[in-house]
């Protein structure tokens, strides 16, 4: 199957033009155009016409009509606008014409962005014969028939969007449609219309039995918890694969955009932190200043009670300070009028004498107590000085301490700060490191699920098996007439193959896809040394073993991305048999030197037996290129885009 | 089912795999290929035919 012309219609930037695609010893094309001329367009107005949908748009053209838009400058534009798409396959002796129509309404274009109408009609002719028109569903079926919308990936390869190749959901979707394609979903048919007539006769030979009626019963209620856990376990899972491709494109689009909230965590403990020592260094300075004014005092007056200290020793040492006398004791003497060392009575006259000896001395002692008072207090201002001043000193060194922590922290605060204030969009950052981590905790919880209903999933398929071998026994034992036994035994065995049937070649098929895929990846990658296997898990996932053993998918370069998924594509047209076209738009951007050149080659030997539609900006169509195609291309054309309308012209 | 135009392509995959599976089993092989091709022309009434295959196999299967 080829596509023999394609003619576009007020599609976009294309007015008016018509890409004929001539075939020849290899049925090579090639379309060159500048970025913004076209390129892309061409494979969406294919999209388009197919499944009226366009994958391959940017974000800007995404909200835009399909309408060509220069028609609302023309002065007398005609109020309904046709665009048309039109895509004419060539299948053996078959010639099948695609053509999707939308009309708008230029006067409300700017309100109402949908056509007026839009419509698919396909048109067959077999050689010899007439055209057959199919219109609303028959014509979508012709386009599944033709060209599976779930299988379009593999026939448009865009090297602009590769990551799609490597996403789950993709997978999921190319597993299925090999399902379909290599007639599994047939075998699951066959299997589940045996599995039925085994019931019916199984329910023949046990209906007047009700210990059989009973396992039966049993058997029917696991297959239907089977069913349920197998379609929740399907659910969970497609939940799982779009919460991983979403986290996947909020990754991309998050690159390496910090996570807003770890900073908000990090601003809020710099900035308790910096409140923290903030506190400590205030109070050390009020514990300064409540200190420090004593201290003043202390050490102006420290040279003048220096000065009376020594005095006061300089008194003692000359011996000329009376002695103190205690007066308590002699005024006791004077009140007990008794001798306070003998205890004998005084008498009037030795009374008389110590009340002359109290006064004598009373001026005397008190003069004595009081220097040595003094002594004693100078002694200890002169200690406190000493003390206060190392109280003071810790309290400098920690407030100059603290001071340092502060201004370190304060510094970091500064930088995240500043780091915050570059990040554009910080809202929008936030929201999707949000949704990120929602989406993360909600694929833990996922899984759990997944792993509960498992578990159950196999405890269910073990009772209905032993249910299963538990009836089988019983009916043996019933004696029933031999044909029906044997019925029963061959229809039992008949599932049986089908089902090992369809698991092997599920099998089959996967290791089919990996092995081709491998053997294509490492034809087209120069530097192949660096790998040594690839890998397609059962979700028709890729990865790549670097040659230390690892996975190493994550970690390709751009070049090499690309050219796995051109291979994965290879593969799945060779495993499937697809005789399709494969258009690649933008197909060796990311690739050079080398591998440039491989691929050329590969590309030029699959051409001999597969319509191929290259996609080229002038950049990637080098003279190496070139000289890699040998000249074998049927067609070469340039895209150019003159003010805003495309045209496509004979390579010159 | 889907239609799909390659299938007739891929049809020997599958009765090579029933070959392999059935082994020296003539009876299964038959049942199974003539399921399969039923399948393929997507006749509705399924039961009717299903069990006269299932029928007709299990005694020639069972006389052998």
């Amino acid at each position: 199957m080829r596509i023999t012309r394609i003619k576009l219609q007020n599609y976009r930037q294309y007015r008016d033009v018509e890409v004929d695609f001539s075939n020849s010893s290899k049925d090579l094309h090639l379309l060159i155009g500048d970025n913004a001329q076209g390129k892309s367009n061409l494979l969406n107005a294919i999209n388009w016409c197919l499944y009226s949908s366009e994958p391959h748009l940017t974000n800007q053209t995404r909200a835009l009509p399909v309408v060509n838009l220069d028609l609302l400058k023309e002065e007398s534009y005609n109020e309904n606008q046709l665009v048309k798409v039109e895509v004419e396959v060539e299948d053996d002796d078959t010639i099948i014409k695609f053509e999707r129509q939308a009309n708008y309404l230029m006067s409300q274009i700017k309100q109402v962005r949908k056509p007026a109408f839009e419509r698919l009609v396909v048109s067959k002719q077999k050689k010899g014969g007439n055209w057959q028109i199919y219109r609303d569903e028959d014509a979508i079926s012709e386009v599944e028939y033709y060209f599976p919308q779930d299988f379009r990936e593999i026939f448009f390869f865009d090297g602009e969007h590769l990551s799609s190749y490597f996403r789950e959901v993709s997978g999921k979707k190319i597993k299925n449609t090999i399902k379909v394609v290599s007639q599994i979903q047939v075998l699951e048919v066959i299997e589940d219309r045996l599995g039925k007539v085994l019931t019916k006769k199984r329910r023949e030979a046990t209906k007047a039995n009700p210990k059989t009626q009973l396992v039966e019963k049993e058997i029917t209620q696991y297959n239907k918890e089977i069913e349920r856990f197998r379609s929740q376990i399907s659910e969970l899972t497609d939940t799982l694969a779009s919460a991983r491709n979403e986290i996947k494109e909020l990754e991309e689009y998050l690159g390496s955009a910090p996570d807003i909230e770890e900073i908000n965590t990090q601003r809020k403990t710099l900035l308790d932190e910096l409140k923290y020592y903030e506190k400590l260094r205030k109070d050390k300075e009020s514990e300064f200043y409540r200190i420090a004014p004593g201290l003043i005092v202390l050490l102006f007056l420290k040279e003048d009670m220096k000065d009376f200290q020594n005095k006061i020793d300089e008194l003692q040492q000359a011996k000329q300070i009376p002695p103190t006398i205690e007066r308590r004791l002699v005024e006791k003497i004077i009140e007990d009028k008794k001798c306070a060392i003998c205890e004998s009575e005084l008498r009037e006259k030795n009374l008389e004498t110590v009340k002359n000896l109290l006064e004598s001395i009373k001026i005397s002692s008190d003069l004595a107590r009081v220097l040595n008072e003094q002594d004693k207090m100078l002694f200890s201002n002169i200690s406190q000085i000493k003390a206060k001043r190392k109280t003071l000193e810790s309290i400098v060194k920690d407030i100059s301490s603290f001071k340092k922590m502060e201004n370190t922290k304060r510094g970091l605060f500064e930088k995240v700060d500043r780091d915050f204030s570059m990040i554009p969009n910080p809202g929008e950052i936030e929201k999707a490191w949000n949704k990120r981590r929602d989406l993360s905790a909600a694929i833990g919880r996922t899984n759990r699920d997944i792993g509960s209903l498992q578990a159950q999933l196999k405890i269910a398929i073990e009772n209905k098996n032993n249910k299963e071998e538990e009836l089988s026994r019983q009916i043996k034992k019933l004696g029933l007439a031999k044909a029906l036994q044997n019925e029963i035994d061959f229809c039992e065995k008949a599932l049986n193959a089908v089902n090992i049937a369809k698991l092997e070649l599920i099998e089959d098929t996967r290791e089919n896809v990996r092995k081709s895929t491998k053997e294509k990846f490492f034809e087209l990658n120069f530097v192949s040394d660096n790998y040594t296997d690839v890998l397609l898990n059962e979700n028709y996932e890729l990865d790549v073993i670097h040659r230390y053993g690892i996975g190493a998918a994550g970690g390709l370069s751009g070049a090499e991305r690309l050219l796995l998924a051109l291979a994965y594509i290879l593969a799945l047209h060779e495993i499937t048999n697809l005789d399709s076209p494969l258009i690649i738009d933008t197909p060796i951007a990311t690739v050079a030197g080398e591998n440039r050149l491989n691929f050329a080659k590969v590309l030029a030997k699959i051409s001999e037996s597969k319509q191929i539609v290259l996609l080229l900006t002038p950049a990637e169509y080098s003279e190496e290129l070139i000289n890699s195609f040998h000249g074998s291309f049927a067609t070469r054309r340039r895209i150019i885009c003159k003010g805003s309308t495309s045209s496509v012209e004979e390579y010159r | 089912m889907a239609k799909w135009r390659y299938k007739m392509k891929l049809n020997t995959y599958i009765l090579d795999k029933f070959e392999e599976v059935c082994k020296d089993d003539s009876h299964l092989l038959q049942c199974l290929k003539n399921l399969f091709v039923f399948e393929l022309r997507e006749q509705g009434q399924y039961m009717n035919y299903y069990e006269s295959q299932i029928k007709e196999h299990a005694e020639k299967g069972g006389a052998e």
